[in-house]
């Protein structure tokens, strides 16, 4: 309790003035790191970020603005605890900006930590330099396609090119996780207008197209000498008849494939073409090859988003 | 095409990984002798085991699988495939117990693709398999180890496998499917197949989520030999100028498709088996003289074959998506109430959800029951502010909003700093560590406050830590128009003293 002596010596407004004076403390790595988590929305229950089914109903995808008033009160929430007196409370006032600034710092760099081979100093150091782009957005997706193409890939960019629909200026994500098995949710470090899901190439399946006496083809092979990749469909870059390479299948049981024999094939059929060499190093047809030749091409789609500024 | 130009750099393949050392016991000696003074010799070994999966995967092994498990659609031109989240796990196993090769290494274990058309018993005999309560075809049933090293008359199982002790027993579980060895022989792989079976992918993982993220990128898998059993498809047809013609519909992608019609889809099930033990009598090797084999099943999952789903079908059948040429509107807020009525209170709550409320039960401090608005933190609109630009609330009270004109409380920043405190309560390092470093803070204040209380008494003004020095101090540091006015009172009552 003040008496009145020392009040006049300390006037109250003094008290405040020093108070609010900044203090030198570099605010602790765990608490920096727990509020950057915290910022992008880690340990929010589901139900508080999707408090009602209608807003993210099955099959669907859903744009959104991260609201800094909300991200700032369970900041502050969160560091109120143990906070006992008033001057407490004026320490954490003060304090208030430089935890949102550290949040700000980690939250951005979140997704770079503890990634396998992240020791690099220097890329650690220029990642910590990203500066969170308020307004940050993002979008949901509620799909089975989450739950059953696993890491799936998805791109996020501010602008999108018309004639060459390719996207401009790819954004940073902040945030890509799923909240349950069948819902993906995706922070970007600015403002979407245009995004792009991909199927995930590691999951990419070996597939053949029906023939259309039964049985299945391939219609194309791809080149393995160089340029490689580029997909050829025939001598001619053509399908024609008779060009596809018929699945050779083994005889009685049905839909099994003759690997072995099919591998042999491939590997005539590219050599023949010259899209593969015939000695040295590459000459070779391992299941890698054959990993290459078989998969389907990725699945890939684009959106755009609407411009939702304040209405 | 476009997707192939994506391909490129996007994936790499290997025809596999082995590991460097395979399942075994392995010794480590070593010995230093030192040549100073009275020569000694030192000494030590370990043993130490490098297990390999043989019986059985731990789920996280499995990374995904394809078909996606339980899904129903456009699956019969695919050859199912496992994917693993262990780059080695292919090859950390061989099927003869013998070294891998490295040239043509061998997976030692398959995809077998099953459907209950293989199912080739007649009517009599399932009643019969029935009565002498066999397991259902193709069940996977969970027995001992020593139940499927040694399961009887009739059927055949892995020959010579021996357990390795340290961390295998014959009483421990393991997965086991019971099929027929006719069927198995004509399904399975033949060895010379196997080596094309198994590769590793290498991909960039920059735009997956984050915990894919944290792996090098590297995954194994094993591909099935057999496409999927699927259900014999009609296309429909309709009658037009007398003729018969097939009837067509716009698909997803814009072009026109034949309507085909399946009356019932058509389940699989893929089985991942450990071929050890059957070295030499997979297809086209010795006859299996026994009636059933029984397998390990290291996972296994199923899909039906039907419709036309696929990744791309249930892209574009997102809601609302319709594709890069149209824009989507896709708000997260609850959408509001149709028709639309046209009086006062729901016009209030259209535009709320349109602001991304809902209203939620509340109960307040006292007791009473009312209904209050909510809104997370994933807004559909800009809401506009940088991060720092909001006032501080000292607690969660403080956040509570209340609209007179309706008489409902607006609740959501109160529920996010209260939501806030809880989790950091959850968190009791965070807690301490908040506690602490608050602590610190205050007792740097007040040091700094006695000094300068000390500085004015004994005006001090030269020296380190004067009163000036402070001013300075403060001025540098505050930015806040509320901290300039502090100064500025500062530098005054400076003055005068």
């Amino acid at each position: 309790m003040e008496t009145a002596n020392q009040s006049e010596n300390q006037p109250k407004s003094d008290f405040e003035l020093r108070l609010t004076k900044g203090v030198d403390l570099p605010v602790p790595d765990g608490i920096a790191s727990w509020l950057g988590r915290a910022l992008l929305l880690y340990g929010v229950p589901f139900n508080y970020l999707i408090p009602d089914e209608r807003m993210l109903p099955p099959e669907s995808i859903r744009f959104f603005y991260l609201d800094p008033a909300w991200v700032q009160c369970l900041l502050e929430g969160a560091v109120s605890v143990g906070r006992g007196t008033e001057r407490d409370e004026m320490v954490d006032q003060e304090l208030s900006n430089s935890f949102l600034t550290h949040a700000s710092a980690s939250g951005a760099s979140l997704r770079d930590r503890g990634r396998a081979g992240s020791e690099d100093g220097e890329a650690t150091a220029s990642e910590k330099q990203t500066q969170l782009n308020w307004p940050l957005t993002g979008f949901l997706m509620r799909s089975s396609a989450v739950e059953g193409w696993q890491g799936l890939e998805v791109i996020a960019a501010e602008g999108f090119d018309a004639r060459t629909e390719e996207p401009i200026g790819i954004l940073r994500a902040l945030r890509i996780d799923r909240l349950r098995p069948d819902v993906l949710l995706c922070i970007y470090n600015g403002v979407i207008k245009f995004i792009e899901i991909k199927q995930p190439p590691e999951g990419l399946h070996f597939g053949a197209s029906p023939a259309h006496e039964g049985g299945f083809q391939k219609l194309s092979v791809r080149r393995l000498n160089a340029p490689a990749g580029e997909q050829l469909p025939g001598p001619d870059k053509t399908v024609q008849h008779g060009d596809a390479l018929v699945v050779p299948m083994r005889p009685g049981a049905n839909r099994v494939i003759k690997v072995k024999q099919l591998a042999k094939d491939l590997e005539k059929k590219l050599k023949d073409m010259g899209a593969m060499d015939k000695q040295g190093e590459y000459s070779r047809f391992t299941s890698a090859e054959f990993g290459l030749q078989m998969v389907e091409s990725p699945g890939r789609v684009r959106f755009k988003a609407t411009d939702r500024r304040r209405t | 095409m476009a997707g192939e130009a994506e391909l490129k750099g996007e994936i790499r393949f290997f025809q596999s990984c082995i590991p460097s050392l395979p399942a075994g016991d392995y010794r480590i000696a070593v010995e230093q002798t030192l040549q100073m003074g009275e020569r000694a010799r030192y000494n030590e070994e370990l043993m130490f085991t490098v297990a390999g999966p043989r019986f059985s995967l731990a789920p996280s092994d499995v990374y995904s699988v394809y078909p996606p498990r339980d899904e129903t659609g456009a699956y019969d031109n695919a050859l199912p495939h496992i994917v693993f989240t262990r780059k080695t796990i292919p090859w950390e196993r061989t099927i003869d117990g013998k070294a891998q090769d490295l040239n043509a290494p061998y997976p030692f274990a398959a995809l077998l693709v099953v459907s209950d058309k293989d199912d080739s018993r007649t009517a009599q005999q399932r009643e019969a398999d029935k009565k002498a309560k066999k397991p259902p075809f193709g069940a996977v049933r969970s027995v001992k180890i020593s139940n499927l090293l040694d399961p009887g008359s009739g059927i055949r199982g892995p020959k010579g496998v021996k357990l390795n002790e340290k961390y295998e027993s014959p009483d421990d579980l393991c997965n086991v499917v019971d099929l027929p060895s006719k069927l198995f022989q004509a399904i399975a792989p033949a060895q010379d197949d196997l080596p094309y079976l198994a590769h590793v992918r290498k991909v960039d993982s920059d735009n997956k989520e984050t915990l894919a993220r944290l792996g090098d990128g590297c995954y194994s898998l094993i591909v099935a030999n057999r496409f999927p059993e699927t259900t014999v498809k009609t296309p429909v047809t309709k009658v037009e100028h007398g003729k018969e013609v097939p009837v067509t519909e716009i698909l997803y992608d814009g072009k026109e498709g034949p309507v085909f019609e399946e009356k019932e889809g058509q389940k699989n099930t893929a089985y991942l088996v450990s071929l050890e033990g059957f070295d030499g009598c997979l297809h086209g090797g010795t006859r299996i003289t026994e009636e059933t084999v029984r397998l390990a099943v290291l996972a296994s999952w199923s899909f039906t074959c039907r419709g036309k789903n696929d990744f791309k079908v249930l892209m574009y059948n997102l809601d609302p998506l319709k594709g890069i040429h149209e824009e989507s509107d896709g708000r997260l807020c609850v959408p509001p109430p149709e028709p639309a009525a046209d009086d006062e209170a729901s016009k209030t709550v259209a535009a709320a959800f349109e602001h991304g409320y809902v209203g939620l039960n509340h109960m307040v401090r006292i007791g009473e029951k009312t209904v209050s608005w909510y809104r997370g933190p994933l807004v559909p609109i800009d809401v506009g502010k940088p991060l720092d630009d909001y006032p501080f609330y000292p607690c969660a009270d403080a956040a509570l909003g209340y609209d007179y004109k309706s008489g409902l409380f607006e609740t959501t920043y109160a529920a996010a700093w209260q939501l806030g405190r809880l989790l950091a309560l959850q968190n009791r390092l965070f807690a301490r560590e908040v506690y602490l470093y608050r602590r610190e803070v205050t007792q740097v204040i007040a040091d700094e406050i006695r000094a300068a209380d000390t500085h004015k008494k004994f005006n001090i003004t030269d020296g380190k830590s004067d009163g000036r020095m402070l001013e300075r101090h403060a001025l540098g540091r505050l930015t806040s128009d509320e901290g300039r006015r502090a100064v500025g009172t500062l530098s005054e009552k400076g003055s005068k003293s």
